[in-house]
Parts: structure tokens; C-alpha cells; sequence
């Protein structure tokens, strides 16, 4: 079992270098810099070259492109993603700022997921092929296909034409009023877990029926058992496993995708934090905030993994 | 438990050679397939013939007619600019139509490519490339498309070069593990007892087994083209707005007017709700004829 | 649900028949709660309202606005060219003076007509030198008595080369700054220059501290946000809101009316629509007039009006690259565009067309009658269109030509003017590529002069900023690529004239000149609808007056009528 963790994480390594200079490269190559911005609009005088000069001395921009990145990386083994250009404050404050609002977004779009994929995996599984299966599977893909910033657009301007209402703008910490916080996260978080409870429906429909062949189901029904016993206490609870790993799964992926619920939503995540640090070419930003996604995503995946190899001591001795 | 008597469980040289005969069943035991299927039909019949459809070009300006609810003269309405929304929808299911099919044979090809060439190879080329996939996967996939198309600019190509890129991971994990799962199977044991190189195995034999996934994959991912597509153009980086694509016309500048002229948006929302619907059941249904323990005999 | 399907067959019969019957009450049900807007239906005609007992401004209350654009810099003299913050820095700051802004009055009549400010009296003591005696008693928002002393450090700081601020060549002309004593600022000038009260005039122009500046700050840290003006900045969350309150010791006593502003940032367009239809914000701004009644017939309470902003949309032209450096290529260009078509896609023809870098509509520029009956500007376009085709035939373009049009997807204003302007270059076979990037990239490139046609804009009042910085070709905002001497004569005239009718006539002149050799094409200003809820008052908004900048010491809420929040 160590054995097999020590692998999966000695593995993450090189994952992460690779991250790290795809983030690195990419941002360098869009045009544009933070010092061109910065020194704005229509530059008067020739002092506009030397003050873009300055400050690309300033950001560090001036050092050839291989330098930058080593001075970096080093910073950041040591725990250091530097200073946003724009705020000048530290990165790692910057993205744990915002980190409550992504979580929570994608939890709550996980906990919807489940919930709608769930039970209509199931139906779809044990009413195969009956109008029932075609109706859940065309609404659980009809989640999927509906672009989730128009349902999003849609349930912003809808309410407040019909009822003058809209969910209170802004971002609100469960801590500080939980009935705010919920209206704010409630409508993204059924806006994306439509979308996203596809894939694990189907999930739980597939599981389900590989469950429902097992000679062991047939033993419970050739027992007398009735459906809802034999499908809740036997079927579900084995089908679930490779579901949830799907599900967790999905959550690492999450994490990295809130941009465009954040951006409809106007939520102060991570997402949105990205999109205006790529528009406004802040390096350190954009860089240390791939970077945290990627790792997070990769945790994700390990834990998951990890707990898989827990659950089915197969996998352990590959 | 019935013997497995589908299609993969037969040996390589004795498989019914194409989807075809299948069809006519198809129709009557899969009805979510046909349907898909019908929906895609209509989608490509509508994009080739959308010069022919369409009532008005998609770029004409009706300066006095802006902005009108759908009537005798403009079906749907016109947008902002006083364009035909009918037209424009009728134009961008060939737009997304090239964007899907172009940014899936890149992603998908590319990934299965990888994917073939990581598994035939094994060793330390497979766990570069694959750390290297795996690097891809963990990247913010929006976050990446975006930061490709300002580099590149807006244009078609970058597009659909944004989205294949995007598309490249799942292709190449899929086919790969395909692979993998085949070079285990007691043909290619037998190939090799006789002597066939292993060239000639990858692609004679292991290839042609490994179609199905691709094809069910290259369907799925052509439904989320679209939608990615939508979702760039949504962020301001997508499709340029001189181009009517579904995306443009839903999350363009159009969109403040949906209170006016609802169907700006209803148009290419409903179009793309059911193009990717469609190719996300056809998917569906050609998985379900290829691998039997889903039929679940 | 899963209990439902799992239900033996005959028992499910009977819930299904409930259910179907009970869901669409419940849809219907929800639906019957709301109104739902009737769009395209003409206003009822509006009986004449019982006459209210006037009510005067009243102190107190929130206002919430939404905020178009995400600030990238507190620093008002660095954010200028961009423009993203007005809402948070405008009402920080105060000039020396002001154009005269009256609801009743179009104040661009004559840009001469101006108001005091932070300087109550102002005097011409000889060609070259202003005199301007500050108000008594203003003090900084930070406690600190302003003296003349401020504007000496300020404007110093402001036109710094090293600095490289955007628009401080508004007082490129003055030669000297000083302050002969504590409530006294004096203006040397190099050569008389008819411009420079204007040009103090304009909303860029705002004093700093000097206590402030003379430590080293750069005025983006919010603590260094000082200013005398009606409001000062108690937080700023980038992604989400900015507040502000009323500054207690403002010098105009009484004022401002209102306690605090909020602005909220990252909402776009339907988030913010949304918003003010139920009442979460004050005002906002829509393209169209057909919003705006659909809004109104939702909340009939609320106020609008065409708002003509100061935008002046231009398409600039790379006059030194090819095809391009051609006049008659140009000159097909701007015959080709229909600006009354134009004007009514973009902005339901309620733009305004403007002659070259002049505000349309105003004091000098060449008066609109006139305009529109010239060859470009006519609703006809026949005879334009052939001479266009005629020219570029001429010019060895009988095909037509292809070239690239570039502007920022973030402004509001230039990308739907440069979408119907690629539409109609086609009728002449000229096809253009429309390309729209980020800020950060169409910036680098049109600076660097690196493009060939881009969709600009140039807020600016009086016409002396755009011809000076654009088109002069000593200028390094030289980004039209434009070396015509008799144009640089013109434009240092214009400059120096001595009365209005002088200037005028020289204008005149210079337009007519720009529209012979088409160094840029002027299109339109571009023209929104600006709402508020019925509770605010006194708002000031319309012709390029900004009420956060210029005005916002004015506006006032009705509390009473006011929403719970």
C-alpha cells in the first residue's frame, strides 16, 4: 500500500513541471505586457519608452525567458508565487482569497449532481428500455447540452422580470448570513450540476445494470425479495463506489471550471480572478493560480484513487 | 448468464464488417438512436443546404427593422442589427458544424494517435507522453482555450484549434487503455506466433478494434465542441463576431436585448441544445451496439 | 421520485394522473405571478401628473451603481487613457474649474462658458498669464488645508515627462506653475493659446495632494486616495464592490446630498439589467430605446433619456501604410460609409454624426444642416457609392481590396460601429477582417502603429486634445502616421486664436481640409439610453457629462420612495 502511494505521488512531479512551464510559456506568448498596459493609452513623449523599459525592470519582464522562469520555480519550491503585478500583493493571499467561493460552488454543484444523477440512474437502469429510461436519459443529457451560461442568464433575468427579484449581488460568506449565501450559490450551483450530473448518470445507469446481472441479485429476487429492498440494500450500495469516484473526480475538474458560472453569477472566485489576470497580463497571478488549480485537481484525483485502492485491494498490486 | 455472443467476443478475422446491417435494427430496438440520428441528418442537411434555406444572407443589415419579434417577412425576428435570426441560425449549424468536425479530427485524431502510438511503445516514451497528458488534463481547460486564443487571435482556426487541443486527453487516455486491453488478447499472441511484426499488428488488427471507442468518443467530444465554442465566445474570446456561428448569436452583444427579442437568444440556444443532443445520443446508442455488456444480455 | 417508480403498477397509474395534474398548476401557478413584459406596445399616453409639492434635495440614502469596466489603476492621472475608473476617482477629485453644466443649457454651445470649482475667480492679466484665487476654507479629506501650493505640486506631478501620464498634454501649453501666495495659482503660458481654460476645464484635470505626493506615493494604494472633492474611497474589493462615503469637510458646504455610493463590479450587461429591474441598483444603461420602454412598462416609475456620450468613434486610418497612404483610397472609404444607416443599426439613430475629431452639434464644429448634405455624410448614397467605386478603380483597386479592422472587445461603443462599418465596405468589394482583442493586446498593436484600419475612440470636449495628440506630426500619439505641415499649422492655429470667432473660422478650415485628405473617418457618437430608478434626482448624465466626475455633488434620493436593501 505505501508502495503504491509513494508511486502516485512521485508521479504528480513531473506532472506538475509540465504544468508549470505550459502555464509559464503560454502566458509569455499572448501579446501584450503588463508594462504596456500599465503605462496606458497613448504614451506621451519618448519618456513613455523608458517608462515601459522601467517597468518591465520592475516586473522582472526584462531578463531573458529561461531566467524568469528558474527565478520563479525556485521562488515557488520555496513557497514564494510572488507578487501580483497589478495589487502587489502576494499571489498565494490573492488565490486564497478567493478559494471559499470556488469551493463552495463546487460543492454545491457536486451535492446537485448527485442528487439528480443518482436516483435517475437508477430508474433508468431498473425500467431499461421503457419510455421511462428514454425520458431520464434525454433530460439528463438535455442538462448537458443546454449551454449552462444561458440557463444561468436565464435565471438571473427571468425572476427579476416576473418577480422583481435577483439574487443578492455580490458574495456573501455562509458565515456571515447563510440565507444570502445561499441565494447566491443556489442558481449556479443547479445551473452547472445539470450539466454535469449527465456523466455520472450515466454512470450509475451502466454500474447499475453491471449490479443487476450479478447472480447475486437474482438469489435476493429468487428469494421473494421485493424490488425496492433488493435495489436499495443490495444493488445501490454496490453500484455507488465507482460512481463516487467518478464524482470525485468530476469535483477536481470542477474546481478548474467555475470561470464561466463565476463570470454570469458575478462571483468573486478563483475563475474570475484568472480571466482578469490573463486580460490584464499578470504573470505571477496567472501562473500561480493554474498552478493551485492543477495541484488541486491532482490531489483530488489522488485522494480518490487512493481510497479506491482502499476499497478494491486489487488495484494496490499493480 | 447467456454466453457473450456480441460483436467484440468474435475473433478479429470473423467480425461483420460494418455498421450497416445494423441499422435497420438500430431503428427499432434503440429509439434514442434513431432519434440522435434523425437530429444529425437534419443538422448536416440544413448546414449544406443553407444557402439554398436561408430566407436572407446572415450578414444584411435591415436598418429599419431592428429588433422585431418574429412576423411573415422575418420568421424569428431580426437582432440588433436588424439581421434575420432564422438565417443566422440556418448559417451557424454549418459554422458549428465545421467547428465540431475540424477540432475533432484534430483533437481526437491527435489524441488517438498519442494514445496508439503511446501504448504500442510502452516504456519511458508512454510515461512522458502520458505525464504530459496527464499535465494537460489537470490545466483549467477553459483557462487553457482561452489563453490559446490570445495568443493566436480571434479567428475560425484558432478556434477550432482552441477546442481540439482541448479535446486531445480524453481521446488519448480512451484509445490508449483500448490498446493496452488488446495487446492482451490471445489473437495478437497468435499474430505474433506466426510472425507478424509489430507494425502490421497495430494496425491491422488492434486498430480495427479500437474504432468504436473512437468513433463513440469522436461523437461525444464533436456535442462539446459546440458547446465550447458557446462558452468561449461567451468570455469574449471566441468565434469573431463577423462570423454567424450559434455561439456568437447567443453571447454576443445581442444578449442585453433578450428582454426585447427574446428569441436572439431562444434561436441558437434551442439550435445548440439539440445538435449537441444529438451527438451525444448518437454516441450513446453506437456504444451501446458495440460493447454488449451494456445491452445487458 | 425513485419510491414512485418503484410503486407496484396499478398504484403508480393513480399518482401519475395526480401528478400530471397537479405540475402544471404548479407551472401555470408560477407563471401566473408574473407579469410578463409586454415588448413593442407604444406608452400609454401619460395623463398629466397631479402637481407635486416641489420637493427639495434631501440629505441621505445609498446609491448602488454597477460598474462597466474592472479598474486597473487608482492613480486618476495614469487611468485616464482608459477611463475605468471615473466611478471610484471622480468624486475624490475637484478641478480648478468647470464647464458650465445646466439641465436646461447644451453646455458644448460654447466651451468658453465656464464655472468655478476649486478657484472662485480667475483673471487674464496679459495674453500669457492666468490668475486664479482659490476657494476659503478647503481643506483635504484628510484634515489638511489646500493651498495653492497644491496645484503648483499637483500639475507638476501631472505633466512630469518621466511620469508619462496620458492627456497632460491638456497643459502642455503653460510654461510656468507657481504660486505667488497661499490662494493664488499662476499660469505662464509659451503663446497665447485660446484652449487652455478649456482644457483645465476637462474632467482629467483634478488636483492631488501634495502632502501626499511629496512622500513618494503613487497613488494606488487607497490610503494615498485623498482628495477635495465631494466623496472619498473607504474600500475597494477589485472583483466586487467599492465604497464610498460623503466627505464631511467638503468646501461647497451642504453637499454632497447623498451618504454613500456603491458600486459593484463584475456584473455584465443582463446581470446589471436584472439588477435595476429589481431596484438592487439606481441607475444603468441600455443600447436601445425598445429596452428602455420594455423596462418602463415594468417599472413605470423609472427615468430616461438618450444619452449622446463623448465618444466620437472614429475609424483611424495607418496613413503611411499601403494600400492606405493613397488619398483616393480613403477617400473611397469614407464616401462608402452610410452613417444614417449606420447611426440607426447602432445606436437606433440617435447618434450623433460627427465631421473629422470635432464634436458634432457643437460651437465649432461645421454645423450639422450643413454636414448632412455634404458628399459622405448624405442619407443618399448613389452618387457616393459610384465615386467611391470610381476612386478605387483609379487607384488600381477595380476589385476591390482586403485589408484588417482592429478594436478592443471591451469597450462598449466601437465594436458594434466597426461590425456594421465591415458590412458596408463590401458594397464597394472592400473586404475587411473584424478583428476584436482584449484591451492589453489591441493596445500594444495600435500604439506600435502596428495595424491598418482600427475603430477608436476620443472623448473630448474641445477639439484642440484629439488634433493635437492624433494628427499632429510632432506628436508620439502620432498613431495615424501623419506628416502634413499644413495640417501642423493649422492645428497650432487653432491653438493660438484669440477669440472664438477666430477659432471658429480656423476649424472650419481645418475640417474641410481633413475631409479632403481623409486622414481618419468619423463616424459617429455613439448613443445609449440611460435610466434611473424614479427616487433619483438631479441626475446629471447626458452630452459627455459624467455624474461621477463632474457632478456628483449634485444628485440626491428621495428616501421615502426608496426600496428596503
Amino acid at each position: 500500500m505505501r508502495q503504491y502511494i509513494i508511486t502516485r505521488l512521485s508521479l504528480l512531479i513531473p506532472v506538475l513541471f509540465f504544468v508549470s512551464v505550459l502555464v509559464f510559456a503560454l502566458a509569455r506568448v499572448i501579446p501584450g505586457d503588463a508594462a504596456i498596459l500599465k503605462a496606458m493609452g497613448s504614451p506621451e513623449g519618448d519618456a513613455a519608452g523608458e517608462i515601459i523599459g522601467e517597468l518591465r525592470r520592475q516586473f522582472g519582464l526584462d531578463k531573458p525567458y529561461p531566467v524568469q522562469y528558474v527565478e520563479w520555480l525556485g521562488k515557488v519550491l520555496q513557497g514564494d508565487m510572488s507578487t501580483s503585478f497589478w495589487t502587489q500583493k502576494p499571489v498565494l493571499e490573492e488565490i486564497v482569497s478567493r478559494l471559499d467561493v470556488t469551493f463552495e460552488l463546487a460543492i454545491g454543484t457536486t451535492i446537485v449532481s448527485v442528487l439528480i444523477a443518482i436516483p435517475a440512474g437508477v430508474i433508468s437502469a431498473i425500467r431499461r428500455d421503457t419510455g421511462l429510461d428514454y425520458v431520464a436519459r434525454i433530460t439528463s443529457i438535455l442538462g448537458l447540452a443546454m449551454p449552462n451560461f444561458w440557463i444561468g442568464t436565464l435565471m438571473i433575468v427571468l425572476p427579476a422580470f416576473w418577480w422583481g427579484y435577483v439574487p443578492p449581488p455580490g458574495y456573501t460568506p455562509m458565515a456571515q448570513d447563510p440565507w444570502r449565501n445561499f441565494q447566491q450559490f443556489i442558481f449556479p450551483s443547479l445551473a452547472m450540476g445539470t450539466s454535469f450530473s449527465a456523466i455520472a448518470m450515466r454512470m450509475t445507469r451502466s454500474q447499475m445494470l453491471e449490479v443487476l446481472r450479478q447472480d447475486y441479485i437474482r438469489t435476493a429476487f429468487a428469494k421473494g425479495l421485493r424490488e425496492r429492498v433488493v435495489v436499495y440494500r443490495h444493488a445501490l450500495r454496490n453500484a455507488v463506489i465507482p460512481v463516487m469516484t467518478i464524482v470525485g473526480i468530476q469535483f477536481g475538474h470542477l474546481l478548474g471550471r467555475t470561470v464561466i458560472m463565476e463570470t454570469v453569477f458575478a462571483l468573486p472566485g478563483l475563475g474570475t480572478m484568472t480571466l482578469r489576470a490573463i486580460q490584464q497580463r499578470d504573470y505571477p497571478l496567472i501562473q500561480g493560480s493554474v498552478l493551485v488549480m492543477a495541484l488541486m485537481f491532482l490531489l483530488v484525483n489522488f485522494v480518490v484513487d487512493i481510497l479506491y485502492a482502499v476499497v478494491d485491494p486489487r488495484i494496490r498490486y499493480q | 448468464m447467456a454466453t457473450q455472443t456480441g460483436v467484440l467476443s468474435l475473433p478479429a478475422h470473423r467480425r461483420p464488417s460494418a455498421l450497416l446491417p445494423r441499422l435497420g435494427n438500430l431503428a427499432r430496438r434503440k429509439p434514442l438512436g434513431a432519434m440522435s440520428l434523425a437530429l444529425i441528418l437534419v443538422m448536416i442537411f440544413v448546414a449544406i443546404g443553407a444557402d439554398a434555406l436561408a430566407p436572407y444572407e446572415p450578414f444584411t443589415m435591415h436598418a429599419d427593422n431592428r429588433l422585431e419579434l418574429p412576423s411573415a417577412q422575418f420568421l424569428l425576428g431580426t437582432d440588433n442589427f436588424g439581421r434575420d435570426i432564422l438565417s443566422r441560425t440556418i448559417h451557424g449549424s454549418r459554422i458549428s458544424l465545421v467547428v465540431g468536425i475540424s477540432s475533432v479530427v484534430l483533437g481526437v485524431g491527435v489524441g488517438s494517435l498519442l494514445g496508439l502510438v503511446s501504448a504500442f511503445v510502452e516504456g519511458k516514451l508512454d510515461l512522458t507522453i502520458q505525464r504530459f497528458m496527464d499535465a494537460q488534463m489537470s490545466f483549467p481547460t477553459i483557462i487553457l482555450a482561452l489563453a490559446i486564443m490570445a495568443a493566436t487571435g480571434p479567428s475560425l482556426f484558432n478556434v477550432i484549434l482552441a477546442i481540439g487541443v482541448a479535446g486531445i486527453p480524453s481521446a488519448n487516455r480512451i484509445v490508449r487503455s483500448a490498446v493496452l486491453a488488446e495487446k492482451q488478447g490471445v489473437y495478437v499472441e497468435a499474430a505474433r506466433a506466426i510472425g507478424c511484426g509489430w507494425f502490421r499488428i497495430m494496425f491491422r488488427h488492434i486498430l480495427p478494434n479500437v474504432t468504436a471507442p473512437i468513433i463513440v468518443i469522436g461523437s461525444v467530444t464533436l456535442g462539446s465542441a459546440i458547446l465550447y465554442e458557446a462558452a468561449l465566445t461567451f468570455l469574449g474570446v471566441g468565434t469573431p463576431p463577423s462570423i454567424p456561428s450559434w455561439g456568437e448569436m447567443l453571447s454576443g452583444k445581442g444578449r442585453q436585448f433578450m428582454v426585447v427579442q427574446p428569441w436572439i437568444a431562444i434561436a441558437p440556444g434551442v439550435a445548440i441544445t439539440l445538435a449537441v443532443l444529438g451527438w451525444n445520443l448518437l454516441g450513446d446508442a453506437i456504444r451501446d451496439l458495440w460493447d454488449p455488456r451494456l445491452r445487458g444480455e | 421520485m425513485v419510491r414512485f417508480w418503484l410503486a407496484p403498477r396499478h398504484k403508480r397509474w393513480t399518482l401519475a394522473r395526480t401528478g400530471a395534474a397537479v405540475f402544471p398548476l404548479g407551472i401555470l401557478l408560477a407563471a401566473a405571478c408574473a407579469p410578463s413584459p409586454a415588448p413593442q406596445q407604444p406608452l400609454p399616453p401619460q395623463a398629466p401628473a397631479p402637481a407635486a409639492a416641489p420637493r427639495g434635495p434631501q440629505k441621505g440614502g445609498e446609491l448602488r451603481v454597477g460598474a462597466t469596466t474592472k479598474a486597473t489603476s487608482l492613480n486618476a492621472y495614469r487611468d485616464a487613457g482608459a477611463g475605468s475608473n471615473t466611478v471610484l476617482t471622480g468624486p475624490v477629485y475637484d478641478n480648478l474649474i468647470t464647464f458650465n453644466y445646466r439641465p436646461d443649457v447644451d453646455w458644448r454651445k460654447d466651451l468658453n462658458d465656464l464655472a468655478p470649482q476649486l478657484a472662485s475667480k480667475w483673471v487674464q492679466k496679459d495674453p500669457l498669464t492666468f490668475d486664479f484665487t482659490i476657494q476659503e476654507g478647503v481643506k483635504w479629506s484628510d484634515g489638511t488645508p489646500f493651498t495653492a501650493a497644491d496645484v503648483v505640486w499637483s500639475y507638476n506631478y501631472w505633466r512630469e515627462p518621466k511620469n508619462a501620464f496620458t492627456r497632460a498634454s491638456l497643459i502642455a501649453g503653460a510654461d510656468k506653475i507657481e504660486a505667488p501666495d497661499a490662494r493664488t495659482v499662476r499660469f505662464t503660458l509659451k503663446a497665447p493659446a485660446f484652449t487652455f481654460l478649456p482644457n483645465l476645464a476637462e474632467q482629467y484635470a483634478g488636483i492631488f495632494p501634495k502632502h501626499i505626493g511629496e512622500t513618494g506615493a503613487d497613488f494606488e494604494k487607497l490610503e494615498q486616495l485623498v482628495g477635495t472633492g465631494p466623496f472619498k474611497v473607504v474600500s475597494w474589493d477589485r472583483d466586487t464592490r467599492a465604497q464610498l462615503v460623503r466627505n464631511e469637510t467638503y468646501w461647497d458646504a451642504g453637499k454632497p446630498y447623498v451618504d454613500k455610493i456603491t458600486v459593484l463590479f463584475g456584473m455584465d450587461q443582463s446581470a446589471r439589467l436584472a439588477a435595476f429591474v429589481a431596484k438592487e441598483i439606481d441607475v444603468h444603461y441600455v443600447t436601445d430605446e425598445k429596452t428602455y420602454q420594455t423596462v418602463k412598462t415594468q417599472l413605470p416609475d423609472i427615468e430616461g433619456e438618450v444619452n449622446i456620450g463623448n465618444t466620437h468613434v472614429h475609424i483611424y486610418i495607418n496613413n503611411g501604410k499601403k494600400p492606405f497612404d493613397d488619398v483616393r483610397v480613403r477617400k473611397a472609404l469614407h464616401l462608402a460609409v452610410d452613417r444614417a444607416t449606420l447611426n440607426k443599426v447602432v445606436s437606433g439613430g440617435k447618434g450623433q454624426i460627427n465631421p473629422p475629431l470635432v464634436w458634432g452639434g457643437t460651437v465649432y464644429a461645421i454645423p450639422q444642416e450643413e454636414l448632412l448634405k455634404r458628399p459622405g455624410y448624405r442619407a443618399d448614397k448613389t452618387q457616393d457609392l459610384a465615386d467611391a467605386k470610381r476612386l478605387l478603380s483609379e487607384a488600381g483597386f477595380p476589385s476591390g481590396l482586403k485589408a484588417v479592422v482592429k478594436t478592443s472587445s471591451e469597450l462598449v461603443s466601437t465594436p458594434p460601429v466597426q461590425q456594421a462599418f465591415v458590412e458596408q465596405m463590401k458594397k464597394i468589394g472592400v473586404e475587411l477582417e473584424d478583428r476584436q482583442t482584449d484591451r492589453a493586446s489591441f493596445t500594444k498593436e495600435f500604439n506600435a502603429k502596428e495595424y491598418e484600419l482600427s475603430t477608436w475612440i476620443f472623448s473630448s470636449p474641445d477639439p484642440d486634445q484629439p488634433l493635437s495628440t492624433r494628427l499632429h506630426s510632432k506628436s508620439t500619439s502620432n498613431v495615424s502616421n501623419v506628416e502634413d505641415s499644413r495640417l501642423d499649422e493649422m492645428i497650432a492655429a487653432q491653438r493660438e486664436a484669440q477669440t472664438t470667432d477666430q477659432r471658429k473660422k480656423v476649424l472650419r478650415d481645418l475640417q474641410e481640409y481633413l475631409e479632403e485628405k481623409v486622414y481618419l473617418i468619423p463616424t459617429i457618437d455613439y448613443a445609449s439610453w440611460s435610466m434611473r430608478q424614479g427616487y433619483l434626482q438631479s441626475w446629471v448624465d447626458n452630452r459627455g457629462v459624467d455624474p461621477f466626475m463632474n457632478a456628483s455633488q449634485i444628485f440626491w434620493l428621495d428616501q421615502a420612495k426608496m426600496p428596503k436593501r
